[in-house]
């Protein structure tokens, strides 16, 4: 009753219920008293309520950036996304586009190795080929977003709030609408491909709405099996890594564990992770560093897992990892 | 929805002032007429910009974010549907903006006072300094500005869910059913959020008051 009562008192609330209130009003009077108490909770806030005068023609000036609004020069952070993925590969008339391709090759290979297991050395194989197959699919959506920036960069993880996760890229990527589906994002060796059913990329709105309980719950399960570049700094910014189709910097990659060494990742028998790089090849790597690849893509240069200290020290940390954990490096 | 003002005797009132913002959002999508628009921004020039501003503390945002919101009514106008109100659509759309300005700037509500403490703790400094007085209640000698400063010092020991509400309900006047769909939450939790908010403020307040007493 007492909601009410206050909604009464801003006339907030419906005609029926304003009519609602009176009633009780006439009928119990010591309901005036707690409506008195209202009022004078909110005394300090009655001098606030002027309203504050805008800028000097700011509708006119408003009308004239929507009249001169031309969609190519609008900042990375107010345009719409894409509408149309086919459109950015395929010229009119074009079905098919490298990325289809792929995707396509790999599908069949995939189901090769598991419905024919004759072929396939062990389910083991199946499984590193399935996930190297997802992580192609997230490289495509992660290609495409980058082309769309003016920047040519990654998905921005915020710093602070409830988006500022590693995962967070999963959930620009599942809004852009780029992922085939959410469940790409499953490696099939990992312990999530048994509770798939449960999982789901959470929106926006979700994490920016949830309890601190739920919220913990949501950014570790938002990039579901897989890490990602978790940006670096530089004089003191931090940005997103931008997309130079670099054959050794890493994008993704199976969720390293900190139970595991060397942050090697659970998936697969601990034997090894897939990791995707920037030019949008897959290969499965048994452990960092090696002769193929000098840098360690799960820790920075300083052996910490957050974001590189250059644009070369690629960092791919697990969905619920901040981009920085510590504010030194932004110093 | 809007009533239309019937003001017989004004010929120099235009057609479109007597159409509601619905009507007006309705007819600039389909005949792409400006002066529509444009009589749409400035019926909610002051009312909009005030909200934005309260809720970002800054002026230059409030006005990055008033552009961008009314940017996106001229994107989105197409997707407005018949029969649906264009205030709450509009707050929607604003209320968004401002979050996505937080969020884009990482900055919070600027306390224009100086002060070295929130407002439960000791260390009040400033503060305490204007508030001391020989009258029997001090806050009467504090000027209106600076009163006003306080109350938002208040506010923002609030959480942003219960600033949302209070901006939405309280400072701009809209109906809980017209909150909840802005902010896309059930009414009954406008209603709790909301007083919940008042009651917090009002211990928030208080203490303020008692801090300075002592």
């Amino acid at each position: 009753m007492r909601e009410n009562l206050l909604g009464y008192l801003l006339g907030a609330l419906d005609a029926s219920e304003q009519r609602a209130v009176e009633r009780q009003l006439s009928d119990h009077p010591e309901l005036r008293q707690q409506l008195e108490e209202l009022r004078r909770q909110l005394e300090p806030l009655e001098e606030t309520r002027d309203e504050y005068e805008p800028p000097f023609a700011l509708a006119d000036r408003t009308c004239d950036a929507v009249a001169n609004f031309d969609p190519p020069s609008v900042s990375p952070a107010q345009r719409p996304i894409y509408q149309n993925r086919k459109r950015v590969d395929a010229p009119a008339g074009q079905g098919w586009t490298w990325a289809d391709a792929v995707v396509a090759i790999g599908s069949l290979l995939a189901c090769t190795l598991i419905f024919f297991p004759a072929i396939a050395k062990s389910r083991y194989d199946a499984q590193v080929v399935v996930c190297q197959n997802n992580l192609r699919q997230v490289g495509i959506a992660m290609h495409y977003y980058s082309n769309f920036q003016e920047d040519r960069r990654f998905p921005a993880i915020p710093l602070e709030g409830p988006e500022s996760f590693a995962g967070n890229v999963a959930v620009t990527l599942q809004e852009s609408e780029l992922l085939p589906d959410s469940f790409v994002l499953i490696c099939p060796a990992s312990p999530m491909a048994d509770r798939t059913d449960r999982f789901r990329v959470p929106t926006r709105g979700e994490l920016m709405h949830a309890t601190r309980g739920a919220l913990v719950e949501l950014q570790r399960m938002a990039g579901g099996s897989y890490g990602f570049n978790v940006g670096y700094v530089v004089s003191g910014r931090y940005m997103s890594a931008r997309n130079e189709m670099r054959p050794q910097f890493a994008i993704a990659a199976d969720a390293s564990s900190p139970e595991l060494d060397n942050r090697a990742s659970l998936h697969h028998a601990g034997r090894g992770q897939n990791v995707l790089f920037e030019d949008g090849h897959v290969t499965f790597i048994t452990g960092f560093p090696s002769e193929s690849y000098l840098d360690d893509p799960f820790r920075n240069r300083l052996g910490q897992v957050e974001a590189g200290l250059d644009r070369d020290d690629a960092v791919v940390a697990p969905s619920i990892v901040p981009p920085l954990r510590r504010t030194g490096l932004m110093k | 929805m809007k009533t239309v003002i019937q003001q017989s005797g004004l010929q120099e009132n235009r057609r479109e002032d007597y159409l509601t913002d619905e009507e007006l959002l309705i007819e600039y999508r389909e005949t792409g007429d400006r002066d529509l628009f444009t009589l749409l921004v400035r019926r909610y020039e002051r009312e909009l910009y005030s909200y934005l501003r309260r809720y970002l503390g800054d002026s230059e945002m409030a006005e990055d974010a008033f552009q961008a919101s009314f940017l996106q009514v001229h994107l989105k106008c197409d997707q407005f549907e018949t029969g649906r109100s264009f205030r709450p659509w509009l707050y929607t759309i604003a209320t968004n903006q401002a979050i996505d300005a937080q969020r884009r700037n990482k900055r919070h509500r600027m306390v224009s006072l100086d002060h070295s403490g929130t407002v439960q703790q000791q260390e009040y400094g400033p503060l305490v300094d204007l508030l001391v007085s020989e009258e029997p209640d001090p806050a009467l000698h504090v000027s209106r500005v600076e009163r006003g400063e306080l109350v938002q010092q208040a506010l923002d020991e609030l959480s942003e869910p219960m600033r949302r509400v209070i901006y939405l309900v309280y400072y701009q006047g809209l109906k809980y059913r017209e909150a909840a769909e802005i902010l896309s939450i059930p009414v009954g939790t406008v209603k709790s959020r909301l007083h919940a908010a008042v009651a917090k403020f009002h211990d928030v307040w208080n203490n303020a008051q008692v801090s300075q007493d002592s």
